[in-house]
């Protein structure tokens, strides 16, 4: 029989207690590093952070940055008050490897999370750990996903229990209610990182699966006259590597299709209805001046481009996510960042540097911060990302290379002159050069890494996929 | 959740049923409407009643009872006030805690049931009932001259609200009283769970259709609302106006008198089951 203590409002079982006394004694992972930075006298109070996360969402998606079909005043109130990067690439499409980036500064080969449902690699801590450890109040509210979706027992946080596996219409609302209540109930001194972690849009892999035998007609012929148009990527160069080419089962006739990402925007707004309702109880609650807030998502959608749905894969409708920082006393305002190349890697790194602590060693991202600021800064030349396992990425300023290892077909988009990726130059010679650095980029890049040790089960499922191939 | 029993007996095709939209159909073919008992005797959907509903989903690899709703109408004021008693409990995933809002709304008796002022409070409680204290929410409200004007966590709040306006609790009044036939659409913004402003909204008459269940047909109207922020609802009344089965994306809402008594024995077996 479990047995449980209470520590605050949260319920701890008798191997959390265990670790949390652990952890009270012995430093996290690379403990070295640990401490605080050298914070400039008279910075003022240590920021709080208030981390949005939604699930599934592009980062084309909100009306202030350009959507027409979705209206999300809550999230265009963030992109005002702050800046948006309109180059943020998920680390790993697909939940649990994105989120294990987001919240440890590492890719995912490293964290060891390569699919859905790992645990970050022991060695390494999270934000919550990091900032908890210097003496911010670290709760976290809504989807977790390393490896349980929804669990009352992560590491560095108090949990409160909100949400609903696969069930963002109606978990989301406990989620946005829990966080209101702990931002208005909240007392004492202590700066807080509050983890506000909604599913929707996730809620479209439900939507998919329930439209695999589309109806003939439209569901509702009044909205006939409303539905997006398709996107200028549904016909495409589909000379691809053949793991794309099996996500691509769709037959569905246009309008479903214009349905479908009719949809999936109504999902994007019932998510920034719960985002309205924390960053209201944010203002109530008299912090909003001081607090840093962070708005992303772990992966994009497939809404089509590419004739494709959900997520899983490295064309920007899946691996670009919306990055809004905002915290309009401290940095630029309703600023739009269309160059530099940033991911999730780079989130905790920016925490860690507002909150004048060191991040961990072997951070692979850097803080945001001098852009946020509107300073000059060395910035990476490229990100890369994962997916699937075998699935890397890297993208430049002007291309995007794309390969799976063990598959023959490569693939180069001229980002500049094709940003919705439909010729494939990689058997293009006038962009051999191209073709050859960015390879060189990936192998660079690869050799860096801390790969973790792979699960025997996982390695079972890489080994029978390969088979496929 | 039906037994594999009761699925073969039915006939119950799990792929042929999940690849559909959710619908009155697919929700018989679930065996979510099991439990269904047709309401008998006299309905006044502009006097004094209750419902509560069973809460449905379909989710990654299941489907599943979630909580109920449950909506207590009265009037006051000679007709010309509506009062509102909300309660919705909602069992969280993979973590043994409940989720429950309930709400008092006096509402204009108007077609909208439009809200003049409430009282909510909405909380997260573990397995025996008792509050994650910080989670805790409670708030009050009223509307004067298109603002809503009120308390929130010991806060004062002031916003705009766009007129006409209802809420999602008083839909539940409002389609029961609606024509059985074609009529003008009505349009409005919902104040969800009432907070979250979602504009561009239009209810109107959909069809009539009949619905076969227990061996029997049941002859049923049909609206819908479509607007920002939701999927499209189906609202499904019978002849006397009673609103027996509501239908959004994955989630439905079933009339059923008993479901509280199910939610406390799905609350002790959640109680039992060690979490994650």
């Amino acid at each position: 029989m479990r047995t449980r203590r209470h520590n605050g409002s949260r319920p701890v079982s008798r191997r959390r207690f265990l670790e949390l006394g652990v952890l009270g004694t012995a430093a996290v992972g690379t403990g070295r590093a640990f401490g605080r930075k050298g914070r400039p006298s008279g910075s003022g109070p240590r920021p709080n952070f208030l981390l949005i996360l939604t699930d599934q969402q592009g980062l084309d998606t909100i009306s202030a940055l350009g959507c027409a079909d979705a209206h999300t005043p809550n999230m265009d109130r963030l992109v005002r008050g702050g800046v948006s990067f309109m180059q943020s690439h998920s680390a790993n499409p697909l939940c649990s490897p994105a989120r294990s980036s987001l919240f440890t500064g590492r890719p995912t080969t490293e964290t060891g999370v390569i699919v859905n449902g790992l645990s970050v690699r022991e060695t390494i801590p999270n934000l919550g750990q990091w900032l908890g450890r210097e003496g911010y109040d670290t709760v976290y509210i809504g989807k977790w996903h390393l490896p349980v979706s929804f669990t009352y027992n992560v590491k560095g946080f108090t949990v409160i229990p909100a949400g609903m596996g696969g069930q963002g219409t109606l978990g989301d609302g406990a989620v946005s209610r829990a966080s209101q209540g702990y931002l208005l109930n909240r007392r004492g001194d202590k700066p807080f990182l509050l983890v506000a972690s909604f599913l929707q849009p996730h809620d479209i892999c439900q939507f998919v699966t329930m439209h695999s035998r589309a109806p003939d007609r439209l569901a509702y012929p009044d909205i006939a006259g409303d539905l997006p148009k398709l996107p200028p990527n549904f016909t495409f160069d589909e000379h691809e590597p053949r793991s794309v080419k099996e996500k691509r089962k769709r037959s569905w006739s246009d309008e479903q299709w214009r349905y479908y990402i009719w949809s999936y925007h109504r999902m994007v707004e019932e998510v920034d209805a719960e985002i309205g309702r924390v960053l209201g109880a944010l203002e109530d609650s008299g912090q909003a001046d001081n607090t840093i807030v962070v708005f992303t998502a772990d992966h994009g959608e497939g809404r089509g481009r590419h004739k494709m749905v959900v997520k899983n894969y490295l064309y920007e409708e899946a691996e670009k996510v919306p990055l809004v920082v905002s915290c309009p006393k401290r940095m630029k305002r309703n600023a739009r960042d269309e160059t530099h190349l940033v991911s999730g890697l780079d989130v905790m790194p920016t925490m860690c540097d507002y909150a004048g602590i060191r991040p961990p060693q072997q951070m692979r991202g850097k803080s945001l911060r001098p852009l946020l600021e509107g300073n000059t800064t060395e910035w990476h030349d490229f990100v890369a990302a994962e997916v699937a396992v075998t699935g890397r990425m890297i993208r430049t300023a002007g291309y995007k290379y794309i390969t799976y290892q063990g598959d023959p077909v490569e693939q180069l988009f001229d980002m500049k002159h094709d940003p919705w990726e439909t010729r494939n130059l990689a058997s293009d010679s006038r962009h051999a050069a191209a073709l050859a650095e960015h390879r060189k980029l990936l192998k660079d890049w690869s050799a860096r890494l801390d790969v973790a040790p792979i699960p025997e089960s996982v390695r079972r499922r890489i080994d029978r996929a390969r088979r496929k191939l | 959740m039906a037994s594999q029993k009761a699925k073969r007996r039915r006939g119950y095709n799990a792929e042929e049923t999940r690849s559909r939209p959710l619908s009155l159909a697919a929700l018989k073919a679930y065996g979510a409407l099991e439990a269904f008992a047709r309401p008998e005797g006299e309905f006044d959907p502009a006097g004094g009643w209750r419902h509560t509903y069973r809460l449905w989903l379909v989710g990654n690899r299941w489907h599943q009872y979630r909580g109920f709703l449950d909506v207590k109408r009265g009037t006051s004021d000679g007709g010309h006030s509506v009062d509102l008693e909300v309660r919705r409990s909602l069992l969280m995933s993979h973590q043994p805690a409940i989720h429950e809002t309930t709400a008092s709304l006096t509402c204009a008796g108007d077609a909208l049931c439009t809200p003049r002022s409430w009282e909510i409070k909405a909380e997260t409680l573990d397995i025996t009932g008792k509050p994650f204290p910080l989670s805790r929410l409670v708030a009050s409200a009223s509307v004067k001259g298109g603002r809503i004007e009120g308390r929130r966590g010991g806060r004062t709040f002031d916003r705009r609200v766009p007129t006409p306006f209802t809420s999602d609790f008083s839909l539940f009044d409002v389609v029961q009283r609606l024509a059985k036939q074609e009529t003008k659409p009505m349009r409005f913004a919902l104040l969800q769970d009432l907070d979250e402003v979602k504009e561009e909204h239009v209810l109107s008459y959909r069809e009539r259709l009949s619905f076969e269940i227990g061996g029997a047909g049941l002859a049923l109207h049909c609206y819908q609302q479509i607007g920002r922020g939701i999927l499209p609802y189906r609202y499904y009344v019978d002849g006397q106006g009673r609103l027996l089965f509501a239908i959004s994306g994955i989630r439905a809402y079933i009339l059923d008198p008993k479901v509280q008594v199910q939610h406390k024995r799905s609350v002790e077996r959640l109680a039992r089951r060690p979490g994650k």
